[in-house]
């Protein structure tokens, strides 16, 4: 018994990071429009910097977190003014196919820098672990688990209280509408996909201390940020966090009781299993793919 | 028109690439360095592979990027067969081919109804999944370190000492996926895989069975895949999950076949004799610092998709075009970018007959008694009823006016007639038979088609290629179907733009287009929606004149319409039509004249 | 106030507008009438740059705003309410209302004037946090037309705001043009139940084919030979 509640804690403390990881892909989708199959690259830019951060100074993921999140800042900004915004109202399959480019540019540009080696952060906290009676949990998971939920709540308050995040989701119903309300759709395009970039860095830097970085760990996140995110109803964010935590949850599970080698297997059966039955995600009936 | 016609058709219209493309068999044998004829290897390998995930992809405009899960299916099976039973890599190649064509119904008819997104995502799961299948099932693909094929130069073990039979074996794959692409191009699949392309719901409404096509396509597109998968394990002689099913094969495919041009035949050819050696040699030139060629690519790629997404070949052919035309060459490769049936050429060779035949009831029973019948028909959307027991028949032969304001319901209406939209209540009968649960094209081949009120053109398709895909409801034959799309094109007066791409028409051209593409299925029944709307005087009056000869030669008409004039002196009956309710049925004039349909259309007369 | 000179638009390869001239007074309300794809809503859609694709002169308040980007003429005060409502269905009302407030100059003001909106339409205060989908037709319309009002416009224009409504509705919707009329708005109402905007209106056109065939008094055009000759082609 008391090892079921050690898996699902760590299965849910994983999902938050897993969540975090996935929520900007929603924004984009829902707002944008646009399946960002690059989104994983950002992650691990953000790791990379990271990790740089501490191997050229010391300096743990924490501390380097504002530069950090900054950095990725720019890198989404570009990205949108350099490449996205001139696909915006094209075909999906072009919109697919660039960003998939963009991935490979950035894997191999990522390989040239810094070699394919694993490159890991070894802070104290690494493996410092919090001991709550019957519990044991790794505290840089705790930690991740921590910001990513507050994270989670001010991108909530953001769309829910601010006038850009009311029209970033009148955006996402309807654009022809929103521009008649004198909202500039490139202007909340611009906004919805830095915030995205913004928020996997975070949990980019937020894994860094529990993962090592290498070219390719964008390339998984990815497919489980994708995996994650149709789970939820593709562009609802609410969806994409329950998505999150559930597919942490299968993940540790599947660990468990089937072994390590199953944990891949097991969400993506999920995932197989609720595209055929529940195409417009577990999360409620209303998200879905809008019409274009 | 049989295979041997469509491939005799295509040497004519791409003399330059086909010639490319058969020639390409000598470079191997030209180059003497094991290094370039790899590359030559390489380059055939994944020119086929591209033609066959273009046979689907392309055509029909959905993107799988889980097409290396086919390939590593391939590989795998010929490879355990060999490997456990000794089975010749030959027979094993087929047996592969079997398996993902099981694999293929069973994702692809899952998918089938998926909208875009959804459907690659979910082949990027398809691909993952087997990848974590043949990383744990260690006792049949050895798991993660993957399996060795044994040197044992021999034909039947198809393991060979030098290169050149492997060039010469992916060559003639090669061959194979790009005259199957071409043939099924000039088939009735083809021009109803690229209408579904374009436009799915249009397609189903003039008799395409989306789903079946679909499908069709996509088991062919993976068995075609898989059998590169099984040459690709024999030529490396070694294979481990990642290195046939990752994700870097799937993307790699489809970089070709957009790079060179989807949903064309030669597109994925072209992008790959560009691409796989440019790959390879920056490969090999940039080995100093790794990453660097793959980054290089990416660029490439995005550049590519940032200014020239329609890919190589297009370009290239108008180019060739206008390098045709420079020289006073008419007979050029020129033709645009339209697809399929690209020239007028195969149409002028089938002398076109005058307008369409009427009704093909031939085999029908003979029927006397209204020709649509609706019983009392509702439709809500959520709380509001669009129509609401709407009770109507259309007599043989007849043209009937359909008017009432704006969103009274008449869209609506023809929405119900044609299986566009599932009924509420009530049901429509097409010559006594109840067609309420039909499906769209199943209503289309039984002789109802329509136009849509916001034109549908196939838009990448040609004028032609685009009238063509009604006529398959009538006929299986290509040339057949040319002839009818020609003669419906000549009935409207189109025939003069029959090679263009549909989507350089103006909007009279394009009302015309919808039209002959309604026409073409030889419906005994045409609903017209609004085929007046936003033309000038002088096209009004030369529609009313095309829809009075379609009337006069045996079909049954009923047109929804806003410009009166045309309504009073086309129509010898009216509808009208007011808050999803029929309120006043006759003669024209005298429906316009009496107060409820002027109440209707102008608001209530007294103030209340 | 609004001046339209020689408006040509195109669409699709076809001239949806040819020379249209048209002028809007300080507290009028001018109705634009015609039948279905008379080139009504092609015209309002030139005005507030929903598409560029058309030559000739706009202006409003005496200064050129046919080369403004269309945020930049809501500002000015110049709105429009979509045909078919266009809210947003999946936010609230309250929420679709603050959305018409959106411009700069609108924001501080914007709790005052959601305030003001439910003044004249009580009946939305009691659906505020209802989400917009959920709303009748009539309802839906009336919110819709608030949500323009909340952009403190000087002049507002409406597209087809009686279409496929009950004529209890309809008479609802009329009954609010006419209210903001009082409140010193100007309306510019696109119509095509003839008989019910007419009445309504100062001076009115219509637009058959593209282009201006009339041009009066509402109550001139209200000759019933005239209207149903545009409509029903009699």
């Amino acid at each position: 018994m008391e090892q079921i509640a050690q898996v699902l804690v760590s299965g849910l403390l994983s999902g938050g990071v897993y969540a975090l990881a996935s929520v900007g892909l929603a924004l984009i989708f829902g707002v944008v429009g646009l399946v960002n199959f690059a989104h994983g690259e950002y992650l691990m830019l953000a790791m990379y910097i990271a990790w740089l951060a501490y191997d050229l100074t010391g300096a743990s993921p924490y501390a380097s977190m504002p530069l950090n999140l900054a950095l990725m800042a720019v890198a989404g900004y570009l990205t949108f003014r350099i490449i996205m915004a001139r696909v915006i109202n094209a075909d999906h399959s072009i919109q697919m196919l660039i960003t998939l480019a963009l991935s490979m540019a950035l894997q191999n540009l990522a390989l040239m820098l810094w070699k394919a080696d694993y490159r890991t952060v070894r802070i104290e906290m690494t493996n410092q672990v919090i001991d709550a009676g019957f519990l044991v949990i790794s505290a840089p998971r705790a930690i991740a688990f921590a910001v990513a939920a507050l994270a989670s709540l001010l991108l909530y308050l953001f769309l829910q209280r601010t006038w850009a995040g009311t029209a970033m989701r009148a955006v996402a119903q309807d654009g022809r509408a929103a521009v008649l309300m004198g909202i500039s759709l490139r202007r909340v395009y611009g906004q919805a996909f830095v915030i995205g970039t913004v928020l996997v860095g975070l949990a980019g830097l937020l894994l860094s201390p529990i993962y090592p970085v290498f070219p390719l760990v964008g390339a998984g996140f990815s497919t489980l940020a994708f995996i994650v995110v149709v789970l939820g109803g593709l562009s609802s964010v609410p969806g994409a966090i329950a998505g999150g935590l559930l597919v942490g949850v299968v993940e540790s599970l599947a660990g468990y009781f089937a072994g390590p080698a199953y944990q891949q297997a097991a969400y993506f059966l999920l995932f197989i299993v609720v595209l055929i039955f529940r195409p417009e995600g577990i999360a409620g009936g209303r998200g879905g793919e809008r019409r274009r | 028109m049989s295979l041997k016609a469509a491939l005799r058709a295509s040497l004519a219209a791409h003399p330059v690439m086909w010639a490319l493309s058969a020639l390409s068999v000598a470079a191997p044998f030209a180059l003497d360095s094991r290094y370039y004829q790899d590359i030559a290897v390489m380059t055939f390998l994944w020119a086929g592979v591209a033609c066959a995930w273009n046979l689907y992809s392309g055509y029909c405009r959905r993107v799988s990027i889980g097409h290396a899960a086919f390939l590593g299916i391939g590989a795998y099976t010929s490879s355990a067969l060999f490997l456990n039973f000794g089975i010749s890599p030959w027979a094993g190649m087929l047996a592969g081919g079997l398996l993902s064509v099981a694999a293929a119904l069973l994702i692809g008819g899952s998918t089938l109804r998926m909208r875009g997104s959804f459907f690659v995502l979910s082949t990027i799961a398809f691909a993952k999944i087997l990848e974590v299948v043949a990383v744990t099932a260690k006792g049949v693909t050895g798991g993660s370190p993957g399996l060795l094929i044994p040197y044992r130069p021999g034909l039947a073990n198809m393991v060979f000492e030098g290169k050149l039979p492997y060039a010469l074996i992916c060559w003639g794959y090669m061959m194979l996926c790009l005259a199957i692409c071409v043939c099924v191009e000039r088939s009735k699949a083809g021009v109803r895989l690229s209408a579904i392309g374009e436009n799915r719901e249009a397609a189903e409404s003039l008799g395409v069975n989306s789903s079946g096509t679909m499908l069709a396509a996509f088991v062919a597109s993976a068995a075609l895949t898989s059998l590169g998968g099984s040459i690709f394990a024999q030529y490396f002689m070694f294979i481990e999950p990642s290195s046939v099913m990752g994700m870097g094969n799937s993307v790699n495919i489809i970089l070709l076949a957009i790079a060179g041009g989807m949903g064309t035949a030669f597109g994925p050819v072209l992008g790959s004799f560009i691409l796989t050696p440019l790959s390879n040699l920056l490969r090999g030139g940039l080995t100093e610092v790794s990453g660097l060629h793959g980054f290089v690519l990416g660029v490439i790629m995005i550049a590519v998709l940032l200014f020239r997404p329609d890919g190589i070949l297009p370009q290239l052919r108008i180019m060739c075009g206008r390098l045709a035309a420079a020289f006073g060459a008419g007979a050029g490769a020129a033709g645009g970018n339209a697809r399929p049936a690209e020239a007028a050429g195969p149409a002028a060779a089938h002398p076109a007959r005058p307008a369409p035949g009427p009704a093909r009831d031939a085999g029908a029973a003979p029927w006397d008694g209204p020709v649509l019948e609706l019983v009392s028909v509702s439709k809500s959307f959520g709380g509001l009823k669009a129509l609401n027991g709407l009770s109507l028949s259309v007599r043989e032969g007849e043209l009937l006016g359909l008017i009432g304001p704006n969103g009274s319901g008449k869209t609506t209406l023809f929405d119900c007639v044609t299986g566009a939209l599932p009924l509420s209540g009530g049901k429509v009968l097409f010559r006594g038979a109840d067609i309420s649960r039909m499906k769209p094209w199943e209503i289309a081949r039984a002789g109802i088609a329509r136009s849509y009120q916001v034109t549908q053109p196939f838009g990448g398709m040609s004028v032609l290629g685009n009238a063509m895909v009604g006529a398959f409801c009538v006929t299986g034959d290509y040339g057949e179907a040319e002839a009818a799309a020609a003669a419906s094109l000549m009935a409207v007066g189109l025939s003069h733009k029959s090679g263009a791409p549909a989507k350089s028409l103006n909007i009279g051209e394009r009302k015309k287009l919808e039209i002959a593409k309604a026409l073409s299925a030889r419906p005994s029944l045409l609903l017209l929606d609004e085929v007046m709307a936003g033309l000038t005087p002088t096209e009004v009056a030369e529609m009313g004149e095309i829809v009075a000869s379609i009337n006069r030669s045996g079909v049954t008409v009923v047109m929804i319409e806003h410009i009166m004039e045309a309504v009073t002196s086309l129509c010898e009956r009216v509808a009208v039509l007011n808050f999803g309710e029929k309120i006043m049925e006759g003669a024209p004039r005298e429906a316009l004249e009496s107060p409820e349909v002027a109440a209707a259309y102008l608001g209530a007369a007294d103030g209340s | 106030m609004l001046r339209l000179r020689n408006l040509n638009a195109y669409y699709g390869g076809i001239q949806a507008l040819r020379d249209i001239s048209l002028d809007v007074g300080r507290g009028e309300i001018v109705a634009v009438i015609g039948a279905n794809a008379a080139g009504k809503s092609t015209m309002l859609a030139c005005i507030s740059r929903a598409m560029d694709s058309f030559t000739g002169e706009i202006s409003f308040d005496g200064r050129r705003i046919d080369g403004l980007p269309p945020d930049r003429i809501v500002d000015l005060g110049l709105v429009q309410v979509p045909e078919g409502r266009l809210l947003f269905p999946r936010l609230s009302v309250r929420e679709n209302l603050m959305l018409g407030a959106y411009s700069r100059r609108c924001r501080a003001g914007c709790a005052e004037r959601i305030e003001e909106v439910f003044g004249i339409l009580p009946k939305l205060r009691e659906r505020a946090s209802q989400l917009a989908g959920s709303l009748s037709g009539g309802e839906a319309q009336l919110c819709a037309i608030g949500r323009g009002l909340m952009a403190a416009p000087s002049l507002i224009m409406l597209d087809e705001p009686s279409l496929g409504l009950s004529p209890i509705a309809v008479k609802e919707v009329m009954a609010l043009v006419a209210a903001i009329r009082e409140k010193g708005v100007s309306v510019l109402l696109v119509e095509q139940n003839a008989r019910q905007s007419l009445r309504l209106a100062d001076r009115a056109y219509v637009i058959e084919n593209g282009r201006v065939a009339m041009q009066g008094a509402g109550s001139e055009l209200l000759e019933d030979a005239v209207v149903k000759k545009a409509y029903l082609g009699l």
